[in-house]
């Protein structure tokens, strides 16, 4: 009988968000140094709105994890 | 003959993350600031031993220690660091912690850049526009 280690919600949503910020986080970047005409800006836009909404996303689904 | 130069503030950064402290590192050195970067704790420890930092900024849950622990142990050598916690799960952190000690600050991830700068700079100078340099007189 094999035996599975249990999940660790807690570190299982701690690394989901932190790749989510890591999305956000340099498709910020990107926009900050993309010239105003640079056409890839759609792009990078489209990249950090929909990281940002699967970040409120996570908090929906999680409501409790707050601090006090 | 006494000469004043600027020193930027000198921040280290952990993140078991490797793309988190990338992230950061990127917003805090284009800054100004001076900046040294480790994914494990073991490395901050000896980067701690061999340099002078005015702020540990960390991670909270991390595999080798916690970010709470981490700052326990450089503030043996160095008890006036100041500290940021940049947590993910913030109530991880008051799990640990009950209240937040002198000098320490946390910030929740995910932030933005403009946060980023501003939450150091007020934990380094006590202002958010403390500016990320200081006078070092030099003789």
């Amino acid at each position: 009988m094999t035996s599975v280690a249990p999940i660790d919600g807690d570190k299982l949503r701690h690394d989901f968000k932190n790749q989510l910020a890591i999305i956000r986080g340099f498709s910020e970047i990107l926009l900050a140094e993309a010239a105003p005409a640079d056409p890839r800006r759609q792009d990078f836009d489209e990249i950090h709105r929909a990281a940002g909404a699967a970040l409120q996303l996570l908090a929906r689904m999680y409501p409790n994890s707050c601090c006090p | 003959m006494n000469t004043v130069t600027d020193r930027p503030f000198n921040i280290l950064i952990v993140d078991d993350e490797e793309a988190v402290g990338r992230y950061v590192n990127r917003i805090l050195s284009s800054a100004g600031y001076q900046t040294t970067v480790t994914v494990a704790c073991a490395d901050a420890i000896a980067a701690a031993a061999l340099d002078r930092f005015d702020l540990l900024l960390t991670d909270v849950m991390m595999p080798e220690m916690s970010g709470a622990e981490l700052a326990a142990v450089l503030r043996r050598a160095v008890p006036e660091l100041n500290v940021l916690y940049l947590t993910g799960y913030a109530d991880r952190l008051f799990r640990e912690k009950v209240t937040l000690g002198a000098r320490e600050a946390y910030l929740e991830k995910p932030c933005g850049a403009t946060a980023l700068r501003q939450a150091v700079s007020l934990a380094i100078t006590g202002s958010t526009t403390g500016g990320v340099t200081q006078p070092v007189a030099r003789v």
